[in-house]
């Protein structure tokens, strides 16, 4: 069965009860929410989270943050939503989606990953690379591997041999 | 146990830096305190003297150069009297605190009105863990000629770079969303008695590389290469770094809202680890006032301040007049802004965002307005 979750985005969205807790962790100047601090807010984190994440009407590195987060749950409906925000327009939040991807989901989010290590966008492709790094397998690193020998841009290129070289090290 | 490590000579090699201001005779001079050996598995440098002479206002010791795997931070201070007055053995950080930091570890002196300067010899005793190369290159910046005559007002001279972002040095000051960053983290900065003096300078390195400053919770060497870029034109300014992001590959890439150098940052020193403040500018373009209040955070820290709550309330600031805030109200083991109103959400260096128009305390005016790098 394939679960689906729907946003509309059509501008501020209505926040829930636990709006205000979180916020104030997603605001914390130096640390994002980690998966105990979010534990501890009890239930609907997730669909609170899904909506910051949308909300227009959030700084946008808060609402990274809540795709980041998002990270620390391998639901469908997070996979979804995360998908839908790799395939957006929106350069930053594309970023978030690989890194919780890749956190959520391991190596079940390589077929999603793998088209962003072939975007236009390098930023993009050395988040990607990052977020494939954190994986501790075989198809991770024939990934980066195959795309090593592909990567133009010097920078993407000097991250993903050091990448792999620390995926080979562990 | 410790290696006993003579205590070493001040040497030559002195840099004086004049202040701008017309007839004020507070300078700035930083000394080579020379090369310490240690253990590579971990050890003490030994006491390392720093002589204040009587009208100083402040300092940062350091030594460094230990490399950005190792750990470092100061474990015994000793004032001219001779009295240990902060030993990394009983943990008390309530006059001074010095938490380890990687590649080099600033001690800034005073920290805190409990522990005031005093002329003298001061003698600082750094541990360093293991990885950090066998030796330590050691300095410091003694901020002199006024003595405690600070008064309730000081200028900081900041320098500000873009990275990677759509500003420039050029087309900063007409910038709307940058001058209401701007306006936020001066007003912020105003409570603490500090006029701002701002200057552009265009990034010469590598833009791509630093766009995003990538870290993770082991390794922040992409951040400390950004930081050893610091070069301001004139030595005695804080150098801030606005970069897209800075992003925590361990945390599945999540957006760090800013960093500074240490606390406290290598004041007056250029082109270390330890040289200035990175700060993301991703909500540049639609919440510019957040911008200027991590700013202001994070320039508080590299001027030695600490947070004045930690979020699960495990450690508090030097400081006596910053609220602490010990109401967990739900039992969540987080201390939010909600449930410290009146008890540190106002106060810029709480751990998050908390009220609107947050400010400094007394205290916290009275260390920052004596940093080296203020005039």
């Amino acid at each position: 069965m394939i679960a689906t979750f729907m946003l509309i985005l059509a501008g501020p969205a209505s926040a829930g009860e636990l709006r205000e807790p979180l916020m104030e962790l997603l605001n914390a100047y130096e640390h994002g929410a980690s998966a105990e601090d979010l534990t501890r807010l009890g239930d609907g984190v997730v669909a609170e989270l899904l909506e910051i994440a949308a909300d227009s009407g959030v700084p946008h590195s808060r609402r990274g943050r809540a795709v980041s987060a998002l990270g620390h749950y391998p639901e469908p409906r997070v996979r979804s939503f995360l998908d839908a925000q790799l395939t957006g327009s929106d350069a930053f939040l594309q970023r978030k989606a690989t890194g919780a991807l890749a956190k959520a989901f391991r190596d079940d989010a390589l077929p999603s990953l793998a088209p962003a290590l072939e975007a236009e966008d390098a930023q993009l492709r050395l988040a990607t690379v990052h977020a494939v790094g954190q994986l501790d397998s075989k198809a991770a690193r024939d990934l980066l591997q195959a795309r090593v020998r592909r990567e133009k841009d010097d920078n993407v290129k000097s991250v993903l041999k050091s990448t792999l070289a620390s995926m080979e090290a562990k | 146990m410790r290696a006993p490590v003579a205590a070493l000579a001040v040497s030559a090699a002195l840099i004086a830096i004049a202040a701008a201001c017309e007839g004020a005779p507070d300078e700035v001079e930083v000394l080579d305190l020379g090369t310490v050996t240690l253990s590579d598995t971990g050890g003490y440098s030994g006491p390392i003297e720093v002589a204040m002479p009587s009208d100083t206002t402040s300092a940062v010791a350091w030594c460094g150069g230990y490399g950005d795997a190792a750990l470092g931070a100061v474990w015994t201070l000793t004032d001219p009297g001779g009295a240990v007055v902060y030993d990394g053995d009983d943990g008390d950080t309530s006059r001074f605190r010095s938490d380890f930091l990687d590649d080099m570890a600033p001690a800034l002196l005073p920290v805190s009105p409990k522990l005031p300067m005093a002329d003298g010899a001061w003698s600082f005793d750094w541990f360093v863990g293991a990885g950090n190369g066998g030796s330590l290159d050691c300095g410091a910046v003694i901020r002199s000629g006024i003595g405690d005559d600070v008064g309730s007002d000081a200028t900081i001279n900041v320098e500000v770079v873009f990275v990677g972002v759509d500003l420039t040095a050029a087309t900063a000051a007409d910038d709307a969303d940058w001058q209401s960053a701007l306006d936020t983290f001066e007003t912020e900065w105003g409570t603490a008695g500090l006029t701002v003096n701002v200057v552009y300078k265009d990034f010469g390195g590598n833009v791509d590389r630093f766009t995003v400053v990538d870290v993770t919770d082991d390794d922040y060497s992409e951040f400390n290469d950004l930081l050893r870029t610091a070069d301001p034109d004139d030595p005695r300014s804080i150098t801030f770094f606005v970069v897209e992001e800075i992003a925590n590959n361990s945390d599945g890439g999540a957006t760090i809202l800013g960093l500074s150098a240490g606390p406290p940052g290598a004041a007056t020193v250029p082109r270390t680890s330890k040289s200035g403040v990175i700060v993301s500018g991703v909500d540049l373009r639609d919440a510019p006032g957040d911008v200027g209040r991590i700013m202001a955070h994070e320039g508080g820290h590299f001027l030695g301040l600490y947070h004045t709550t930690e979020k699960d309330g495990s450690n508090h600031d030097p400081l006596d007049d910053t609220p602490r805030c010990t109401s967990d109200g739900d039992g969540d083991g987080i201390l939010l802004a909600s449930e410290c109103a009146g008890s540190g959400s106002g106060n810029v260096m709480f751990w998050t965002f908390g009220d609107d128009n947050p400010s400094f305390s007394g205290d916290q005016g009275w260390v920052v307005r004596r940093n080296p790098v203020a005039y």
